[in-house]
């Protein structure tokens, strides 16, 4: 995490849907500050800042990844 | 750095602040089966998951506020880790099997056009039947 309190992080698509992604960038929009940097074949990299006040800061990013992996699990199994 | 697992020593855990990293060594527990034990595990901990190398992911587990220790909750996904990809094996090894269940099902309906493939009679009775006949011959 950089001093700007912006976390970068790189999404493989081995695991992560990028689709996934950005569906949770849009439900987490209210708390977090979502910008797609990077988007390659392989890997999504993405710059997340926490928008306002909310739940403790470690647990709204952690939140955040599970939900991006749990989109992208039902995408890539089929368990829709 | 992470380092690829040994033989013999799967999922190698570094404990760092926090959380626990497991590497799982994809050689050994298929994509698929990772993923499935991811989504059994979200409700009760904080993943992420990454390439640590070609061939091995890396898990990043952190323990819920209200949740269980994160030793048991490693331990835990560990567990449930070889339990979905033993499923998965005995799928692919019994699919044969059930696919022949599931014809012979639909061909005593009639409802298949084509007669399932293999003999479906049990070994063991043939045998029996025919010995049964050899001795009632004598």
């Amino acid at each position: 995490m950089s001093d700007s309190g912006c976390e970068r992080i790189a999404l493989c698509h081995d695991v992560y849907d990028p689709a996934a992604v950005l569906v949770a960038a849009r439900a987490y929009g209210a708390l977090l500050y979502v910008k797609v940097l990077e988007s390659s074949s392989d890997k999504t990299e993405v710059a997340v800042r926490r928008s306002q006040d909310g739940p403790e800061r470690a647990d709204l990013m952690d939140e955040f990844l599970n939900h991006i992996l749990d989109l992208s699990i039902h995408r890539k199994l089929g368990l829709d | 750095m992470p380092q690829r697992p040994r033989d013999g020593n799967v999922i190698r855990a570094a404990v760092d602040s926090g959380g626990v990293t497991l590497l799982v060594d994809e050689s050994v527990y298929s994509r698929e089966a990772l993923l499935r034990t991811c989504y059994w595990f979200t409700d009760r901990c904080y993943l992420f998951v990454s390439r640590a190398s070609s061939g091995v992911f890396s898990v990043r587990i952190r323990a819920k506020a209200d949740g269980k220790a994160l030793d048991t909750i490693s331990g835990d996904f560990e567990n449930a880790l070889i339990d979905q990809q033993g499923r998965q094996d005995i799928e692919r090894e019994t699919a044969r099997l059930r696919e022949l269940i599931v014809a012979k099902a639909f061909a005593e309906g009639q409802d298949l056009d084509d007669p399932p493939v293999g003999d479906d009679r049990d070994p063991v009775e043939m045998a029996r039947a025919k010995a049964g006949r050899t001795d009632g011959e004598r």
